[in-house]
């Protein structure tokens, strides 16, 4: 080889390894923010799974944290960790409460971190604080509004929390089976988005659908004929607990998407 | 060198054969060898009346590595009182001594001593011209049969002739390995000891394409990047110390951990890097290449040595060399301490290494050596990236004061080579004791997952727990033969490598509020075995063709006791429910099962390797290598009968090489394109707090090295430019620089005046370093790095005051930086974070070290 000949050959790797080429991929920060879907309000009320029209006037929903995973489990019936085995592409791990009925953007406190990879799941987490203590009660959804069916009204109002309340007893050889963070965690929420570079990671609460399959008229009545949901499940009717199913549905309630 | 043959008695045969044994030569040696040059005239007075004729008493002389002459041997005995006078004479000789890469080193040549007979007064017959006068101490070789400058006394000539040059030049020492093509580096420190270095794994640096981080702290084994290869702390390279392996069979934290920390750096003389898999005598782990430390001391004497230094930084050195005996024969003992920069950086650490190197004889030589080490230290670990932004943290704060470890290594070795007829025979035997405890958290609270059977609970800490006890017994040797063929020399080398492993390896995991362990992940005792076997052969078809190369195998054997096999049960006793146990001693359905289990399984390695030499061509050498590699697994992959899933490195590169020897110094430059291909790379996981296996990947680069010595000046350089990728994605390998460039420089000079009539010796040295962006996950690049370190040093007789600043620029770098998932609340409740992020280590910021030194006794 000669000298002119390695000039060349080195010239060409220096051209070819100098900072050339990447591992692939990219990551990034970016807004996020969460709003309403505008449906089950006054001015568009919806209807329930069970016939009830349903206008809102309170949906706000803490919401503590927000995940996307780029796979979704194919079964998670025995898993007892808190969150996916894949890999997470984005999260938000900020709180907002986030007041369902309007459509107006609310934004998260801080920046959202994203990897530009596509993500198959997304997760809400409903927590106020560790989402493994049973103890926090913070209240999750604080709901009111006005349902009616066949000319029977039914005013309403509830909230809801998960604590212990939410504490599934076990076989005391199995005392980790449901662990507190199953309750909080709604997941995996079908998505199908790729987090880019400038664009804003948006969280859609549908709160009207969290009443499909409420039947009202099961629900207990105040004085003042307020018919009030309760959170204590060994109490509770199974309206209340279908609010609660509603509150944590996977599907149909949030949606995940990026937009500029 | 044992097998140099006598090849003339002139000095350019002599020189001839110097060149023979430096890089390049048609023997294939990669080293320089310059023979010693006489310093006095080789004449003696007469014993006697003189007589009229000359006298000459040819002898044989052994010349130490500080110039003096420690034995005389007479060829040819005769008169014994002219054979008395001269060998006493001869003892009193000096010489420059033989430079072995420009280590002086001992030597034996061939020489003779004159008692020269008076000129007779009238010339009956013709008189030669007289020469031109010749500096009185003149290095400039003569024949050995030239005649002393006519009219002269030559018994009292002040000016006398030029003294006789060596007709043979047997270097007294170790046979080196043959050269095995460009990328082998012998890379003596010389000089440059004087460029500040924190710790003898930096003296890596001298080798093209080497890049050292450390995340785990002072006592924890540098993490190496060498020539695209993340060899992590050993893993991927061959490290010994004077043939003693380095590496570490069984560790947990890596298989082939490598801390070489328990190396004194004043006690390296030089080191041997080959970068790539081409000598049959690499073994286990020479996936980058290897690397092996030859120890000694030039300083002879009895030195002390203190330094203090930023951050609280103190150090006190012993070395012991007695003058006369083999370079190789030292004493050395340190105990240092240091606050260390920023947060949880404290370290305290003392070591001894002592050997003798002996005679047995003319032909053979042997080595007992000792070594003790311990040390305990704090680690700030890594930082997130967005946590010191956003000043949560600062750039050289801790994200958990926990970290850390303790280490300790001993062990003893002995050695024996000997020359037999045309057999070259080295047998070494070594025995290693090795302890480490390593508390590292790179995750925060993110891998304490609830378990069915647990009782519920928070996220714990991830911070890992982890103690190695190894003992390690072994031994390599080997016979060397050659004849001649083609009209040439021919060799052959057939040899082994064993060694025996007996390993105790646990890992729990520690809560960060009690500090006590919560969960066993790990508890393996391993009985690990590596015994190699090679046949290594020099043809040499033609004067500057050289095939050199040969095949070895490699068996390791397995047996692994898994003291927690079971960790979770599917549906347990209801009766006997585990708990919170870790190591359980119950399968499905409650049936009781012990919590333990023994797999053993063993594989075999075929290596095929080979270099091919063309030339030296007016100092030019042009090579071609080709080699295959191995790196065994971590005993916790092991499955019954499995066969293990060795790592395979093939390597091809080709090379040329100058080596000249100048009037003024030497200078050897080097030029090496470069491929090598990993079948299974290991990956580093943060998750598992080590490496794990992975893919496929390929490198390619080149590397350009330099290295001019002169008595002025000792300059080292080298820059390496490689790209690697996966096999599968094409996709950049993460971490590793594509981009090294470093230099090493020190100056050397008497100082132009006098104090009390001795002239302070003055040196310099200046250490640079560039890294370019190394690729990071997720398409991203890292920070560059460039730092400059330098020192000054005067000596003054006995006496050596050394200034040290490191990072002159005083640049805030990142020293590692590294994305993967943590999770560092900043509070109790906050919600975890689960996507990839910038972590890094922070670089030292400028630290200044001064060291007194004294030497007494010694040359």
């Amino acid at each position: 080889m000669t000298s002119a000949f390695h000039v060349t050959l080195a010239s060409a790797l220096l051209l070819t390894t100098g900072c050339v080429g990447t591992t692939g991929g990219d990551t990034f920060s970016f807004e996020a923010f969460g709003r309403g879907t505008g449906t089950g309000t006054a001015d568009s009320p919806a209807v329930t799974g069970l016939g009830y029209t349903l206008a809102l006037t309170r949906a706000k929903v803490h919401v503590g944290a927000l995940y996307l995973n780029r796979v979704t489990p194919t079964s998670v019936s025995s898993d007892t960790t808190c969150t996916l085995p894949g890999v997470y592409v984005a999260e938000v791990p900020f709180a907002l409460e986030l007041d369902a009925l309007s459509t107006e953007r609310q934004p998260f406190p801080s920046l959202g971190q994203a990897t530009a990879d596509l993500a198959e799941a997304g997760e809400v987490w409903l927590t106020g604080g560790d989402v493994n203590d049973p103890s926090d009660s913070t209240i999750i959804l604080d709901v009111a509004g006005l349902a009616e069916r066949d000319g029977a009204r039914f005013p309403f109002e509830g909230t809801l929390t998960i604590g212990e309340n939410r504490l599934e007893p076990t076989p005391p050889e199995l005392p980790g089976l449901k662990p507190i963070c199953k309750e909080r965690i709604v997941s995996p929420v079908p998505a199908h988005v790729t987090p880019e570079r400038g664009l804003a990671l948006v969280l859609s609460v549908d709160a009207a659908r969290m009443f499909s399959n409420v039947e009202f008229s099961e629900l207990a009545a105040d004085a003042n004929g307020l018919y009030h949901f309760d959170d204590d499940p060994s109490t509770a009717t199974p309206a209340s607990e279908n609010l609660y199913i509603g509150l944590r549905a996977a599907t149909g309630i949030y949606d995940f998407g990026f937009e500029p | 060198m044992h097998f140099s043959r006598p090849i003339g008695s002139t000095s350019r045969l002599a020189l001839a054969l110097g060149l023979c044994l430096a890089f390049g030569s048609t023997r294939a040696r990669a080293q320089t060898v310059t023979p010693p040059v006489p310093l006095d005239p080789p004449t003696a007075p007469w014993p006697g009346p003189p007589e009229d004729h000359d006298i000459t008493v040819p002898l044989v002389l052994t010349v130490r590595a500080d110039g003096s002459v420690s034995a005389v041997e007479l060829t040819a005995p005769g008169d014994p009182t002219y054979d008395f006078a001269a060998r006493a004479r001869a003892l009193t000789w000096h010489f420059t001594p033989a430079l072995r890469d420009g280590v002086p080193v001992a030597s034996r040549i061939r020489s003779e001593l004159r008692f020269l007979a008076p000129a007779p007064s009238p010339a009956p017959a013709p008189v030669p011209p007289p020469p031109p006068p010749t500096p009185s101490t003149s290095p400039t070789p003569s024949a050995p049969d030239s005649d002393p400058a006519p009219g002269s006394d030559p018994a009292l000539d002040s000016d006398p002739a030029p003294p006789a040059a060596p007709s043979e030049v047997v270097v007294v020492g170790r046979a080196p390995a043959p050269s095995r093509g460009a990328s082998d580096f012998r890379t003596p420190v010389g000089a440059l000891a004087r460029v500040p270095r924190k710790n003898a794994t930096e003296l890596l640096k001298l080798a093209p394409g080497v890049f050292l981080t450390n995340e785990g702290g002072d006592g924890h084994a540098e993490r190496i990047y060498l020539r695209g290869f993340d060899a992590r702390e050993g893993q991927d390279i061959e490290a010994t110390v004077d043939h003693v392996p380095v590496n570490e069979s069984g560790n947990l934290h890596g298989n082939g951990y490598a801390d070489l920390h328990f190396i004194i750096p004043e006690l390296v003389l030089g080191l041997r890097v080959l970068e790539g898999p081409f000598d049959p005598r690499q073994g286990n782990y020479a996936v980058a290449g290897s690397v092996d430390y030859e120890m000694g001391l030039r300083e002879r004497g009895l030195t002390t040595k203190l330094t203090l230094g930023s951050y609280g930084t103190q150090r006190a050195l012993v070395t012991w060399a007695p003058t006369g005996e083999s370079v190789h024969t030292y004493g050395g003992a340190e105990i240092a301490q240091s606050d260390g920069f920023g947060q949880n950086r404290d370290t305290k650490h003392g070591g001894a290494m002592a050997q003798y190197e002996g005679r047995l004889g003319p032909k053979t030589t042997f080595r007992v050596s000792g070594t003790a080490y311990a040390n305990t230290y704090h680690s700030a670990g890594l930082l997130r990236a967005d946590d010191v932004a956003s000043g949560r943290r600062g750039f050289y704060d801790t994200a958990d004061p926990n970290q850390g470890g303790d280490g300790s290594r001993f062990q003893v070795a002995t050695d024996i080579e000997s020359r037999a007829g045309d057999f070259l025979l080295y047998q070494q035997l070594f025995a290693i004791r090795r302890g480490m405890r390593l508390r590292e958290n790179f995750t925060g609270f993110l891998l304490d997952s609830q378990e069915a059977i647990q009782e519920p609970h928070t996220q714990r800490g991830d911070l890992i727990d982890m103690h190695v006890a190894e003992s390690t017994l072994g031994g390599r040797g080997w016979a060397r033969t050659h004849g001649s063929l083609f009209g040439h020399d021919q060799e052959l080398e057939l040899g082994y490598f064993a060694r025996t492993d007996a390993v105790t390896a646990l890992q729990q995991r520690i809560a960060a509020a009690s500090g006590v362990p919560y969960r066993t992940e790990t508890n393996l005792e391993s009985d690990l075995a590596d015994i190699g076997i090679y046949a290594d052969i020099a043809l040499r078809p033609l004067g500057w063709l050289t095939l050199r190369g040969g095949v070895r195998s490699d068996l390791f054997v397995y047996d692994v006791h898994d003291l927690c096999a079971v960790d979770d049960v599917s549906l347990p006793s209801p009766d006997h429910p585990p708990g919170d146990a870790s190591c359980l001693d119950q399968q499905r359905g409650g049936e009781h099962r012990e919590p333990d289990q023994r797999s053993s399984t063993a594989s075999t390695k075929l290596m095929p390797r080979a270099t091919l030499l063309f030339g030296p061509f007016q100092h030019v050498t042009f090579s071609l290598a080709y080699g295959e590699g191995v790196r065994s697994i971590d005993p916790s992959y092991i499955t019954q009968d499995v066969a293990t899933p060795f790592a395979s490195v093939v390597a091809q590169e080709a090379g040329v090489a100058y080596a000249h020897t100048f009037d003024t110094g030497s200078v050897i430059v080097r030029s090496v394109f470069f491929r090598t291909h990993v079948d299974k790379d290991l990956v580093f996981s943060e998750t598992e707090g080590r490496s794990v296996l992975g893919g496929g990947t390929t490198r390619t680069g080149w590397t350009g090295a330099a290295r001019f010595t002169s008595g002025l000046l000792d300059e080292n350089a080298n820059v390496t430019l490689v790209r690697s990728a996966f096999d599968d994605t094409g996709l950049l390998v993460p971490y590793v620089p594509d981009i090294v460039v470093r230099s090493d420089t020190a100056l050397n000079a008497d100082l132009p005046f006098a104090v009390a009539g001795y002239e302070p010796h003055g040196s310099l040295g200046l250490g640079a370093s560039y890294v370019g962006r190394r690729a990071l996950p997720y398409g991203q690049r890292s920070d560059t790095i460039f730092t400059l370190d330098g020192s000054a040093a005067v000596r003054y007789r006995m006496f050596e005051l050394e200034l040290e600043v490191t990072n002159l620029l005083n640049t805030q770098h990142k020293l590692a930086e590294y994305d993967f998932v943590s999770n560092f609340p900043a509070n109790a409740g906050a919600a975890p974070t689960l996507v990839p992020a910038r972590h890094f280590a922070a670089g030292p910021p400028r630290m200044f070290f001064l060291s007194l030194s004294a030497t007494l006794g010694g040359s």
